[in-house]
């Protein structure tokens, strides 16, 4: 099995000429979802199918360096290259405002991720997956080596901004949002446990202090904001981030390409890492939109 | 209407084969929502000028960052900076006279 990165149509078979022979029909009548991600990920320039074939085995190939440093790789290619996502861009030197959109869209981003490790772990049979999502879901909402609960520890960054916690609480999430949680919801709950584990936890990639050795222009934010930030809460909060993600997301990695190996659901693996990707990106813009909301209103 | 890439109006890209009219001219883009983009921006720039025609559009940038524009019209020439969403303009901005967001 496979799914389209860009619309997200199955097929049943996971043969590269299926995805590439998809997207050159889409290309060709002129289908706006497919052309952005050609022009995104594999060309701006109209080419053969033949061609369009390649460049497809070629994306798709992990064979030199394995799946766990492809996802590594195509993650940076995308957030972190030389046109960052916008809000990657605004968290190079944060201001009150980037602080509170980050706070409001995060706190629901928070909750469906409990939820999401929640139906990963009820659908595997595998213990060592289980553990790793009960951990995840452990350390979200009761913190870890008396650490205060990463939820916690979000809202006191908020409230440290000025952005009361029943504000917070009581918000509805942007559009952008609402799209990517629906996306993880339906994943998470519906389609196969590692495909789930992939959609979620590659995500953690945002915060990995590594990103640079894999090729990225930026990072997530400055480390010296770490001595130097906004206020204690926030630093106790990207400082939480920072140190866990790198280990959530190294770890999480490795159980997905371990699994992904012996069940050959690689390929499919990746695909589904590109869709939930692209869902993400909208997500941190719409971090940044909100943000901008709170710009001109304050 | 003059445009400065050989591909697409708005992002130059070769794929898709999606025409529309634009000031006049049968005008390639590589699908509707660049088209939407462009067609809005033109409008745009007509209602902020109060030109009655464009004669050259010239873009750089992309959907992320944005696009740094310059249009002229007979001997008038505009700079300006403008973002969209699905082929609605979020942002608009006529170079030194400040941010018009759109409402």
């Amino acid at each position: 099995m496979n799914l389209c990165p860009a619309c997200g149509e199955k097929f049943l078979d996971d043969e590269i000429s299926t995805i590439s022979s998809h997207f050159y029909s889409m290309a060709l009548s002129s289908d706006p979802t497919h052309i952005m991600w050609l022009n995104r990920n594999i060309s701006k320039t109209k080419m053969q199918q033949y061609a369009l074939n390649d460049k497809f085995t070629e994306f798709y190939d992990f064979s030199k360096e394995g799946l766990s440093m492809w996802i590594k790789k195509r993650f940076v290619a995308r957030f972190f290259n030389d046109d960052p996502n916008v809000f990657v861009l605004d968290m190079q030197q944060p201001s009150v405002y980037t602080i509170m959109g980050y706070v409001t869209e995060h706190y629901h981003f928070l909750k469906q991720w409990v939820k999401s490790c929640a139906y990963i772990l009820g659908r595997t049979d595998f213990s060592e997956i289980q553990k790793y999502e009960f951990d995840n879901i452990s350390e979200e909402y009761f913190g870890k080596d008396g650490q205060p609960a990463h939820v916690d520890l979000l809202l006191q960054m908020g409230e440290s901004v000025g952005l009361k916690k029943g504000e917070v609480i009581s918000s509805v999430p942007l559009e952008k949002t609402v799209r990517a949680l629906k996306y993880w919801n339906h994943v998470c709950s519906s389609e196969h446990w590692l495909d789930a584990m992939v959609s979620i936890h590659s995500l953690e990639l945002i915060a990995d202090k590594n990103v640079k050795d894999y090729g990225a222009k930026y990072a997530y934010f400055k480390p010296e904001i770490l001595n130097d930030g906004i206020t204690k809460e926030v630093v106790q909060f990207l400082k939480a981030g920072y140190e866990a993600d790198q280990y959530h997301s190294g770890d999480a990695l490795k159980l997905i390409e371990k699994y992904a190996g012996q069940l050959k659901m690689e390929r499919e693996v990746q695909s589904y890492f590109l869709r939930s990707m692209d869902f993400f990106y909208g997500y941190l813009e719409a971090r940044h939109e909100r943000g901008k909301m709170y710009e001109d209103k304050l | 209407m003059k445009t400065n890439y050989e591909g697409c109006a708005l992002c130059d890209g070769t794929w898709g084969d999606y025409w529309r009219e634009i000031e006049g001219k049968n005008t390639f883009f590589c699908c509707s929502i660049c088209a939407d983009a462009f067609e809005n921006m033109v409008n745009r720039v007509k209602k902020e000028t109060g030109w009655k025609k464009i004669d050259s559009v010239s873009i750089e940038g992309n959907y992320s960052k944005g696009r740094d524009c310059v249009a002229t019209s007979g001997d008038k020439r505009v700079e300006y900076f403008f973002r969209h969403e699905d082929g609605v303009i979020t942002e608009f901005r006529l170079k030194g006279q400040g941010t018009s967001p759109v409402p």
